[in-house]
């Protein structure tokens, strides 16, 4: 079955070129949403393998959607967090509430493309 | 008219004045409401030119930005888009600024293909020229807009213009052009032959971001700043010495030790450095200085440096009237095994902190 990937970037030119991007490389089917509301409710009627997401958003940010997805037991849903802030007390929140990986704009999309790959082939 | 002028002659010239002041006051509402009315009318139009364009130029750029990254299979013509952002940039000067915000954004986003993507949009759209335009404002923040425009499109031609703007009155404009001329001059650090001010940490951290993004052979000669006249702009040159581990400044670094006021400074800096050449004169200068913390710095860096000839120093130190000073010696002594008997109290518990701190 194809894996399900959830893009959740309020930047709609970056968020249209990641969800390319990943289909492009047939990492699996992408949705994309712009805000954290739109996250919460896709994530609460579908099943993710990985969620890609933005730390700042509209109504709900990222670390937030994470806090979500760990607080209703989506233990095996791996999460990426976009930042542009590197600050170490942002890292070790999103560590701490159980991110699987952390990137920091600016970056490349091929390189998300690749982290993407291998954590879908490690669940 | 003279018929006029008679008549307010006839009047109380108490009446004249409440004229006079009615006709100012009515002046003025009328020209402030003139003002909210055109602003208005400018922003409900901003709006409009905003929900009309602005999908398309998202559309384009994400486009443009797709097809930097998929080499392959994406059947797009980056020429047609390009047509159709120069028209919509050619309408109004708030589209271009749309748009170029638009590119900003995304470069700053991404790096590889798509960031250099972004600066190929910014090129073949010429919106230089419109940032250029910006340096030419009365108004300083728009100056300063400008020059972090072309700064962050990396227009490394145009540095020299931002020169005039180191004097300028405005702190913001001045910083701009700092930073400015620290991304672009071929010499990062050229505008520190103009500075007259104190650099502010925010801004010292500011250089520093951005002299971590250039390669080592792009970094300047920081030692030609150590005798500057602003002693931030020495400390800030002397802690990105260290920053940068500029072992080879360390001869530079000593020779400074000779003539500066701020010792302290670049004795934490040469121990940072592991500058053992700086042993004898830190030892030398130990016991010529009255300063407490000149005394703790070197005896850190002896702590660092040093071996089992420091011991005099220790002896000489651990009876000092300050308490700082005798910590110092103390943590000095527990980090080069120096064995002593303590004598008091303040000694054993000085001594078990440094031992705890060195087990930790």
């Amino acid at each position: 079955m194809e894996k399900k990937i959830l893009v959740c970037e309020d930047d709609e030119v970056l968020g249209s070129m990641i969800k390319f991007k990943l289909g492009k490389d047939q990492l699996g089917l992408i949705e994309s949403v712009n805000n954290g509301k739109d996250a919460k409710e896709a994530i609460e009627t579908n099943d993710y393998s990985l969620i890609i997401s933005d730390i700042h958003m509209p109504f709900i940010s990222g670390l937030q959607l994470l806090e979500h997805v760990r607080a209703h037991q989506k233990k095996n849903t791996s999460f990426i967090i976009l930042s542009a802030e590197g600050l170490e007390s942002t890292v070790l929140e999103a560590f701490d509430l159980g991110v699987t990986d952390f990137l920091t704009k600016p970056f490349s999309p091929g390189e998300l493309s690749m982290r993407v790959k291998r954590l879908l082939q490690a669940a | 008219m003279i018929s006029r002028l008679q008549f307010l002659e006839d009047q109380d010239p108490k009446m004249i004045f409440i004229f006079g002041v009615t006709v100012v006051l009515t002046g003025l509402i009328i020209f402030f409401l003139s003002l909210i009315i055109i602003s208005k009318i400018s922003r409900t139009r901003d709006r409009r030119l905003k929900r009309k364009y602005w999908p398309y130029i998202k559309e384009h750029l994400a486009m443009i930005a797709i097809q930097s990254v998929v080499n392959e299979g994406v059947k797009y013509d980056y020429r047609r888009s390009l047509r159709f952002l120069m028209q919509i940039r050619n309408r109004s000067r708030k589209i271009a600024q749309w748009v170029l915000d638009e590119i900003m954004k995304q470069k700053a986003n991404l790096t590889g293909e798509a960031n250099k993507t972004m600066l190929k949009v910014y090129r073949d759209l010429n919106l230089k020229t419109y940032s250029l335009r910006k340096l030419k404002s009365f108004n300083s923040n728009t100056v300063a807009r400008g020059i972090y425009e072309l700064e962050s499109m990396e227009q490394r031609d145009v540095f020299s213009k931002f020169y005039k703007f180191l004097g300028s009155k405005n702190t913001d404009l001045r910083m701009a052009a700092r930073l400015g001329l620290t991304s672009l001059a071929p010499n990062p650090l050229s505008f520190l032959d103009h500075l007259k001010e104190e650099l502010s940490e925010w801004e010292q951290m500011s250089i520093y971001n951005r002299l971590r993004s250039k390669h080592k052979d792009q970094l300047p000669d920081f030692s030609k700043f150590y005798y500057h006249e602003q002693p931030s702009a020495v400390a800030f040159c002397v802690e990105m010495t260290v920053r940068f581990n500029y072992f080879e400044l360390i001869p530079q670094l000593i020779e400074l030790l000779k003539t500066t006021k701020n010792r302290s400074m670049v004795i934490d800096a040469l121990k940072e450095l592991e500058a053992f050449q700086a042993l004898p004169y830190v030892k030398r200068l130990i016991h010529k200085s009255n300063n407490p913390q000149t005394i703790i710095s070197c005896l850190n860096f002896l702590a660092h440096i040093g071996d089992e000839s420091c011991r005099s120093i220790f002896e000489t130190f651990i009876e000092h009237k300050n308490f700082e000073v005798r910590m110092a010696a103390v943590g000095m002594a527990a980090k080069l095994n120096i064995e002593f008997e303590s004598s008091s109290e303040e000694l054993e518990s000085m001594l078990l902190h440094h031992q705890n701190e060195l087990i930790s």
